[in-house]
């Protein structure tokens, strides 16, 4: 039998080793999905999106794994500066926007396009794992201590929304809050908070731009201006409903093929998975998801470090949070915020964030009996 | 404290059975969905016509064969697939191959199919193959009035359109061909002038219609870039967009006769009122301009005829926030409009009817309403001062007024008399030969991403016919006009743009419509109307001095 090396220790081939395959193969199933639903999105062709997205899924796997082989301590070490990085660039973008007369949610580095806000959504994670990892159950209990994560969460959240991308922002809170709640804050706490929020709804509501209002207002009563901005959940809904249990085929989505589905290839993809696969279909990519939430939660459960445990928690929260949104956006249970579905919209940048997302989580699992210090930095 | 990692799990196990739930009640028949006649079987596909009010058609239902085969007597896929892709136009042998070799007992090859390739067909004698005549539905004038008829599904239902605001009657049991509104010749004016004027000013798109202004019913209706209704999918989703429905717009001065009209109908204002639209107005932290500016006091038609923003704001804070609101709101102009052809675009309209909000309302901003709404307002506010209720089908008598009205005759005939005035003493190119026009321009500086630009704009313009007794309201708009070539890059405000494109609009649909040149003793009255006092006839005879400004 062959003895393992000790957790720091490590070799390349003993890391792939111990990789969780299966987590590999789920989100690379949800990836091939995604391809077959762009094919036929695009009236049964690989052009304009399926092959593409073909592409960058093998890409986004292979770094992925990459992602993984990496000792948790470097993350560890750079958390706060890979932060600062992101939210550098978050200013830089609203600056930058505001000269050119527009928002600009990215920055073109050529090869790439760079959304600082899907960047913040793993710095935030990082950033708020490697606070905490320190903490001690007293330290979580006194107020001021949590003050600086909270400004942490909270400062690039206001960026986002005003940019404005209401989804970003929700994502980022809720994904903060996660981390709140396994770093051991207490529950009252988080009742306060959420009442404070309730409270606080009509001041957003004042702050809200007018078409963002608008949203909420259709959103309530979509019926009400069908030809305007109830267009897409209406039709959405028709989708969906004329799907039924087996749905109509593969390329046979009326609805989809003859392009009353508006932006079928990106945030309203799912209406398409439901129209042409029905509820069956709908249900298996939903436990596919489902299915990787749960191992991320496992992975979490199972490290030995504080840092991995809230990384690979607040990751799959992150993960969790767009399919819901999405979902619940399309089937017309929250208004229409923006939110791609992981892997199977078409889009890049973020496949890469989750992606690059999972290679953390699936580092984490691989480095789980890896011992941190409260301050390992010079363990590096 | 693992524990609070399965509280987590629970949580995203429960949100997901959540919208799982969510997916069973849209997706399984039984429930409210809107959806069930989408999944109704073997409907039926005959369908009546869509005629225009000249009883011409516009939209017909004729049988044509298809192309169908039954894959289980299909015995060499290849072949047979190689040898129809040779004779059908347009074909591809993979996608033929694939059908053919399908596990199904019927499948449509070829939608449309000619009679030559018919002949071909039956001369390959291929057992699996044969023809089914099915209902098509024909747009005879191809993309003529697109958006105003709408389109079919494949299963010929209505989708859009008077396609879809008639399909009950359409598909029922009479089939009674439905007469619309509509005048095909009319439309095709409109068209043609509008796709001129688009095409001149190198436009990315444009919107225009023609209302009766005593009935409401829309005479012609066009949005371009249009589509053709055959092959709706084809289309890129701004085409099918209606311009003249879907999408609200700040529609900048045109704005400016309706504020007018309030001023004089609450006392606010009179006719003869002097406005200081010199500098500029400060509100708070913002400042109105003029775009022409005039630097000094205008009277009230010389606001409109100068279109000042300063002197509208200044009429729009005479009357306060509150009454403005209630103006807007008995136009009709802060909810969607609902008629047969659906439900516009809902209007956007201030929070709060603060100073800046009623100012900058006043000139045609902060409201953003649909060309329909505007169209509407002013045909009542030109005749009988309620706003109209706009309809798709051909109305035989003229609707019988409902309720108290929101202008009274008084201010009718003086927004006559100014919108005439205006066209006529102002610099834009509005006039037409023979008829007396009322007419405002407005040029509104587009919004993009939360900020007002410079040099790219919405032009439109709005006239009324022949304006001593309204029959016909013309309204277009263009989406970012450039100047004519050879102009001046700053020719691309609504006088330079619209305003000719509506003169020639009114020029060749008024004689289609059977409406009588005005008399030249017509303007004597409107002069009247508009407050201008006699000697009026010198001016018209050339003696311009005779007849300056009254002040005071």
């Amino acid at each position: 039998m062959r003895v393992e090396p000790a957790a720091h220790l490590l070799q390349l081939p003993d890391k792939l080793a111990r990789v969780s395959w299966v987590y590999v193969l789920i989100l690379a199933l949800i990836g091939l999905v995604g391809y077959a639903m762009l094919y036929s999105a695009a009236g049964s062709s690989h052009q304009p999106w399926a092959w593409r997205h073909a592409v960058r899924l093998a890409m986004g796997l292979s770094a992925m794994i990459v992602v993984a082989m990496i000792d948790p301590r470097v993350w560890f070490r750079y958390a706060y500066v890979l932060y600062a990085g992101a939210f550098a660039a978050l200013v830089a973008v609203e600056l930058m926007g505001s000269y050119a007369k527009g928002a600009q949610r990215w920055i073109d580095l050529g090869f790439v396009q760079l959304q600082p806000s899907e960047l913040m959504k793993i710095a935030v994670v990082l950033a708020l794992a490697r606070y905490f990892h320190g903490a001690t159950l007293q330290d979580v209990g006194r107020p001021l201590y949590l003050v600086p994560p909270a400004l942490l969460v909270v400062a690039p959240s206001i960026l986002v929304l005003g940019q404005p991308d209401l989804g970003t922002a929700v994502t980022l809170l809720a994904v903060g809050g996660t981390l709140f709640f396994l770093a051991g804050v207490r529950w009252w706490k988080f009742a306060l908070i959420f009442g404070a929020a309730v409270a606080a709804v009509p001041v957003i509501w004042q702050a809200l731009h007018d078409y963002q209002r608008q949203r909420v207002l259709t959103f309530l009563d979509p019926e009400a201006d069908p030809l305007g901005a109830g267009y897409h959940i209406i039709q959405s809904k028709i989708a969906l409903g004329s799907g039924g249990l087996w749905g109509r085929g593969f390329g046979q989505g009326s609805q989809s093929q003859l392009s009353f589905l508006p932006e079928k290839q990106t945030d309203f993809i799912f209406t398409m998975l439901a129209e042409e696969h029905g509820l069956v279909g709908a249900a298996v990519v939903l436990t596919l998801y489902l299915a990787v939430f749960l191992l991320g939660l496992l992975y979490a459960a199972r490290t030995r470090s504080q840092f991995g445990r809230l990384v690979a928690a607040g990751v799959s929260m992150m993960f969790f949070l767009y399919v819901v949104i999405n979902v619940a956006m399309v089937t017309g249970l929250i208004p229409v915020v923006g939110v791609p579905l992981p892997l199977i919209s078409y889009g890049g940048t973020a496949m890469m964030t989750v992606l690059i997302g999972c290679g953390l989580v699936l580092g984490i699992d691989v480095h789980r009996d890896l011992y941190m210090k409260r301050f390992p930095v010079d363990d590096v | 404290m693992n524990g609070r990692i399965l509280v987590l799990a629970a949580c995203f196990a429960g949100v997901f059975g959540a919208v799982g739930l969510r997916l069973v009640d849209l997706g399984l028949p039984g429930n409210d969905a809107p959806a069930q006649r989408f999944v109704a079987a073997a409907p039926e596909t005959a369908r009546a016509d869509l005629l225009d009010r000249e009883g011409r058609v516009l939209a017909t239902t004729v049988m044509a064969p298809r192309l169908v085969a039954d894959p289980r007597h299909v015995r060499d896929v290849q072949a047979e697939a190689q040898a129809l892709a040779a004779v059908l136009e347009g074909a591809s042998e993979a996608r033929l191959a694939r059908l053919l070799g399908s596990e199904r007992h019927h499948v449509v090859l070829a939608r449309e199919i000619g009679p030559r390739e018919i002949e071909a067909v039956r001369r390959l004698g291929l057992p699996a193959v044969s023809f089914e005549y099915h209902h098509v539905r024909l747009y005879p004038n191809g993309p003529l009035a697109a958006h105003v008829l709408g389109y079919v599904d494949v299963d010929n239902q209505g989708l859009s359109g008077a396609e879809r605001a008639f399909d009950a009657r359409l598909r029922g049991p009479d089939r009674e061909p439905v007469r619309l509104a509509l005048d095909l010749a009319v439309q095709m004016a409109i068209e043609e002038e509008l796709d001129r004027a688009i095409r001149r000013h190198r436009a990315k798109a444009g919107a225009a219609m023609v209302m009766d202004a005593r009935t409401g019913e829309l005479v012609a209706a066009a949005s371009l870039p249009s589509f053709d209704p055959h092959q709706p999918a084809r289309a890129d989703e701004d085409a099918r967009k209606d311009l003249n429905v879907t999408q609200t717009f700040e529609l900048g001065s045109v704005f400016k006769v309706l504020t007018v009209a309030v001023g004089l109908e609450k006392g606010a204002i009179g006719l003869h009122d002097q406005l200081d639209a010199r500098g500029s107005l400060r509100i708070g932290r913002q400042t109105i301009g003029d775009f022409r500016p005039r630097n000094r006091v205008l009277t009230v038609p010389e606001s409109l005829i100068h279109s000042s923003n300063i002197a509208n704001a200044r009429i729009g804070l005479k009357l306060g926030g509150e009454r403005y609101r209630e103006f807007v709101e008995a136009m009709g102009l802060t909810q969607p409009l609902v008629f047969e052809g659906g439900t516009t675009a809902r209007p956007q309209v201030p929070g709060r009817w603060s100073d800046i909000a009623v100012a900058t309302v006043a000139f045609g901003h902060g409201l953003a309403i649909t060309p329909l709404h505007y169209t509407a307002a002013v045909a009542g506010m030109l005749t009988d001062g309620r706003p109209r209720t706009p309809t798709l089908l051909a109305q035989d008598a003229i609707q019988e007024p409902e309720g108290e009205p929101v202008l009274s005759p008084r201010v009718v005939e003086a927004m006559r008399g100014l919108t005439w005035r205006t066209l006529h003493d102002g610099r834009s190119q509005g006039r037409v030969e023979g008829y007396w026009v009322g007419g405002k321009t407005g040029t509104a500086r587009k919004v993009v991403n939360g900020r007002y630009q410079t040099g790219v704009v919405r032009s439109s313009f709005v006239a009324a016919f022949p304006i001593d007794d309204p029959q016909y309201v013309v309204f277009a708009m263009l989406d970012e006009p450039k100047a004519a070539e050879g102009h001046p890059r700053d020719r691309i405000t609504a006088g330079w743009v619209t305003a000719p494109a509506v003169s020639r609009m009114v020029a060749r649909i008024g004689p289609i419509l059977g409406v009588a040149p005005s008399s030249p003793d017509a303007a004597t009255t409107l002069a009247v109307w508009s407050g201008q006092t006699p000697p009026v006839r010198a001016q018209l005879e050339g003696g311009a001095d005779a007849a300056r400004e009254p002040r005071g």
